[in-house]
């Protein structure tokens, strides 16, 4: 059963469509990106998930059952600065703990947690105060590390991070998806975590208009050039119609390195070259978009 | 409800709203005590309010002006905090979508019963310095006094914490409310009239006049808190007061959309 499962939602404010046949799953032990320009209607979908807005048509569950049912099993990073700036950093976790109808959490517990965002040397300063980087680290704190979940829903989570907090939110996202976490993430920094997602999704205009695992596209490249003597570029045209041919180069698409050498040498043409090219997630991502 | 509530409590606690209103109060009270004790002053006669009863006065002047302050501050404040931090959401999908809202409703009840309670502690105790005869002093006057003050300033926190959640801002709040707790005075008519009730001390004035018939002795002080409605309509007019308060906190808990 997927963790997320929409089928054909609808959103509209007003007379604005945001999301239009919305239809998504995500499982148990996926790391999704969601891409799309702004306003493609990430943010919407996210608190659509979450049960803080409701869809206008279409059905949508979260982990089985309507959304905000399932809250409790649920962590969710706001894309907003949603922590209390008159609070410390301590406050602030002790704060998000309380809200969430737990026991006040000791000292101690408060620092390990601050400890792990690298912030325990600002526990006591204002949260207010905090850089950019800081605040977000905060935040992942409060949301991410004080309650485990079934899913993780992150708005913009890389937003404002350093290269260590960049480096320790993968490491958060490997742990999460270790133990087997569902993890759907909107995001427009699609390279940086390429290699911390699993799949991908990108939206345009209310829509999936592009749904890939990342290990499907890893072993698909996204082009592979293959350059020959002269003698065996007419048995390529032949094996690879489709390719695009320049001189005794060839350009090819949707085929994997093993098909490649497979039948290159059943046809015994002889590679004197082969150059495996992989597109970015932004490659794609913008094909994706300009494709619609 | 208890870990929401204590949230909520640091949340307040931690902001410096309630010890900059509590100083100003305290100043308030100053005043009037250095004013009413002085030989000086024109309302000053010992005979006509014992100083054992100085917590009358107090809550008095509280009740008729003063409550509005810290009523709508502290309610506007826990009402709108978390759309001006950006944490309506989260909090929304930490506690669910009314336990958040009930936890601040308690904790504004509970902080603006604290004020009230200090007040007539404060004005106890300083009345007792003046006047160390503790048989002079009315309890059961001052239980009531305290009370019909707790009342009414709890009641406008509840409608200031109302108005900031409808509005979703602290600021957008205070200026509603203030502009219709003071346009009252200066509307004309049937309007003005019902602009009145928006302030639970129309509504309380049957029961606030009774209780603090003791500053009637005073010459030249004047707390009219007489009111033309009767005890059972003040009562249900209570009574729809809260009920239209807690009414559109539910609505907005039960239908409110996150962007």
């Amino acid at each position: 059963m997927p963790v997320i499962d929409s089928s054909d939602v609808v959103k509209r404010y007003g007379r604005k469509t945001v999301l239009s046949g919305f239809s998504f799953q995500v499982d148990a032990g996926d790391v999704c990106a969601l891409a799309g320009p702004n306003g493609a209607g990430k943010t919407t979908f996210l608190r659509l998930a979450l049960g803080l807005a409701r869809p206008t048509g279409g059905t949508l569950k979260v982990l089985g059952v309507d959304p905000g049912l399932a809250r409790r099993r649920i962590n969710y990073l706001s894309e907003d600065e949603a922590i209390y700036p008159h609070l410390s950093a301590a406050d602030n976790i002790r704060v998000s703990v309380l809200a969430r109808g737990e026991p006040a959490p000791t000292k101690d517990a408060i620092y390990t947690i601050l400890d792990s965002v690298a912030l325990s040397h600002a526990g006591r300063q204002s949260a207010g105060k905090f850089s950019l980087g800081m605040k977000r680290r905060l935040q992942l704190a409060m949301t991410s590390l004080v309650h485990k979940a079934d899913l993780y829903i992150l708005d913009e989570p890389t937003n404002g991070l350093d290269i260590n907090g960049l480096l320790w939110f993968k490491r958060l996202l490997s742990d999460l998806k270790g133990r087997g976490a569902c993890v759907l993430i909107a995001t427009h920094a699609l390279d940086v975590l390429e290699d911390a997602v699993t799949s991908f999704a990108v939206l345009r205009d209310g829509r999936v208009v592009s749904r890939q695992a990342v290990s499907a596209r890893q072993a698909l490249p996204s082009e592979i050039h293959v350059t020959v003597a002269a003698a065996d570029v007419e048995r390529l045209r032949r094996v690879f119609p489709q390719a695009a041919m320049s001189g005794t180069s060839a350009s090819i698409t949707g085929v994997t390195l093993a098909e490649l050498y497979r039948l290159l040498a059943l046809n015994e043409i002889i590679p004197l070259g082969i150059d495996s090219i992989r597109h970015s997630l932004s490659q794609v991502y913008l094909d994706a978009i300009e494709g619609v | 409800m208890g870990k929401l509530v204590h949230a909520e409590l640091v949340k307040v606690g931690r902001s410096l709203l309630p010890w900059v209103l509590g100083s100003f109060l305290v100043l308030v009270d100053a005043f009037l005590f250095v004013d009413f004790t002085s030989r000086d002053s024109s309302v000053f006669e010992p005979s006509l309010l014992p100083l054992g009863q100085v917590a009358s006065l107090f809550l008095g002047v509280m009740l008729a002006t003063v409550n509005v302050i810290p009523a709508v501050l502290i309610g506007c404040s826990i009402g709108g905090r978390d759309y001006g931090s950006r944490t309506a959401g989260s909090v929304a999908h930490w506690g669910g979508r009314y336990r958040p809202l009930v936890a601040k409703v308690v904790v504004t009840v509970f902080v603006l019963g604290i004020v009230v309670m200090a007040t007539a502690l404060l004005g106890f105790v300083l009345g007792l310095v003046y006047d160390t005869s503790v048989a002079r002093v009315d309890f059961t006057r001052l239980m009531a006094q305290t009370g019909i003050v707790f009342l009414a300033t709890a009641m406008l926190g509840v409608l200031a914490l109302t108005v900031a959640m409808l509005v979703r801002s602290v600021a957008l709040g205070n200026v509603i409310c203030l502009v219709v707790l003071l346009g009252q005075m200066f509307v004309p008519g049937a309007a003005g009239r019902a602009l009145g009730f928006v302030n639970p001390l129309t509504l309380l004035g049957v029961f606030a006049g009774p209780a603090f018939s003791n500053m009637n002795t005073l010459v030249n002080v004047v707390l009219a808190f007489d009111s033309d409605i009767t005890a059972g309509r003040s009562v249900i007019g209570l009574g729809v007061y809260l009920t239209c308060c807690l009414v559109v906190l539910g609505v907005v808990a039960r239908f409110r959309e996150y962007r």
